[in-house]
């Protein structure tokens, strides 16, 4: 099963999209957090830390959902130093309704693809 | 460049980073959200408390320990700018005591390659690159000629010149693009603290003649 990561600058925010999303998907899809530690903000060493938790819960690739600027600068500095062999990928998508949708995606027994296609078109569905 | 000489570039860098923590706040708050000096403080304590007190054998472990703590302990853009950078430089540094100064100019414009690819910023863009960029361009184009000790002083010296040169500029990445226009007139604060970082280099290397 993929895994997704959330990623945030506020522990508050991730905390709140992972329990909507689990919510809403089902216990089925692995969902890990990163960000927001101590204070507002994030690091590198904080996102590869959530990607080696969700490797060791043995998923088969990550889809990783960021907030804004450099959440994912350190995303993609924390895939490097991860170094997995699993594909881990950042999604470009609207954070809440891209990880909602990725979710759901994966809880039907969609592909990592399928989800991350789910997630970039969640940018498409208007709310008015 | 010895080890002793990288040491010592970081803890000026750390001397650095404390007086100016307040000024590079100032500057961070008019364009960013005012932590810019906190940040690289907090981490260049770290960085000098490490090298001091478990100091890394060779040059190549000097740096991807410096790289390992900034990733850790500096967080924003910052923290995963500098440090994927010198992660990439601490493949070209050997594993020695020192490299010469061909090496030296390599493991710099690795450095930079690595932030281009990772903040996708450009020169002008009102970024750190901004300094980095002209300074290792006349670095390698220099030390094909002369040795490093004479000619990074001089290219050290310009660098507050450069970060600078910035505040006329439009803010094209990060969080200070937000502001578009209103971004013109300041200072960015992550080229004033790379033109700290030139100072001490220029101060180390002009003392290693």
């Amino acid at each position: 099963m993929t895994g997704l990561l959330l990623v945030s600058h506020s522990r508050k925010l991730v905390d709140g999209l992972a329990d909507l999303t689990r919510e809403l998907s089902g216990p089925s899809v692995p969902i890990a957090t990163a960000g927001g530690e101590d204070a507002l903000g994030v690091t590198a060493a904080m996102v590869a830390e959530s990607i080696s938790s969700l490797l060791s819960q043995g998923v088969s690739g990550i889809l990783i959902f960021g907030d804004v600027g450099s959440a994912f600068i350190s995303a993609e500095t924390a895939i490097e130093l991860a170094a997995s062999s699993k594909p881990v990928q950042i999604v470009d998508a609207p954070l809440v309704e891209g990880a909602i949708a990725a979710a759901m995606t994966l809880s039907t027994g969609a592909s990592m693809d399928e989800a991350r296609q789910a997630g970039e078109e969640a940018y498409t569905i208007r709310k008015q | 460049m010895t080890n002793a000489d990288f040491r010592q570039l970081w803890l000026c860098f750390g001397q650095a980073a404390a007086q100016n923590k307040e000024e590079l706040n100032r500057l961070d708050a008019a364009i960013g959200d005012a932590d810019h000096g906190t940040n690289m403080d907090r981490g260049m304590q770290k960085v000098a408390e490490q090298l001091t007190s478990s100091p890394p054998p060779t040059l190549q472990a000097a740096c991807k320990m410096v790289a390992m703590t900034l990733l850790s302990t500096v967080g924003g853009a910052s923290g995963a700018l500098w440090g994927s950078g010198l992660l990439a430089a601490s493949k070209v540094f050997p594993d020695m005591d020192s490299c010469d100064d061909k090496t030296l100019a390599a493991a710099l414009q690795a450095f930079v390659s690595s932030i281009q690819q990772r903040g996708k910023a450009v020169a002008g863009d009102k970024t750190m690159l901004d300094v980095f960029l002209p300074a290792t361009a006349e670095l390698s184009q220099e030390v094909d000629h002369a040795p490093a000790a004479s000619v990074i002083p001089p290219i050290a010296a310009k660098a507050k010149l450069w970060a600078e040169g910035t505040a006329p500029l439009l803010a094209k990445r990060g969080r200070a693009a937000y502001l578009g226009p209103r971004s013109i007139g300041h200072i960015d604060p992550g080229a004033t603290s790379s033109a700290l970082w030139w100072d001490c280099l220029g101060q180390v290397m002009g003392a290693s003649k």
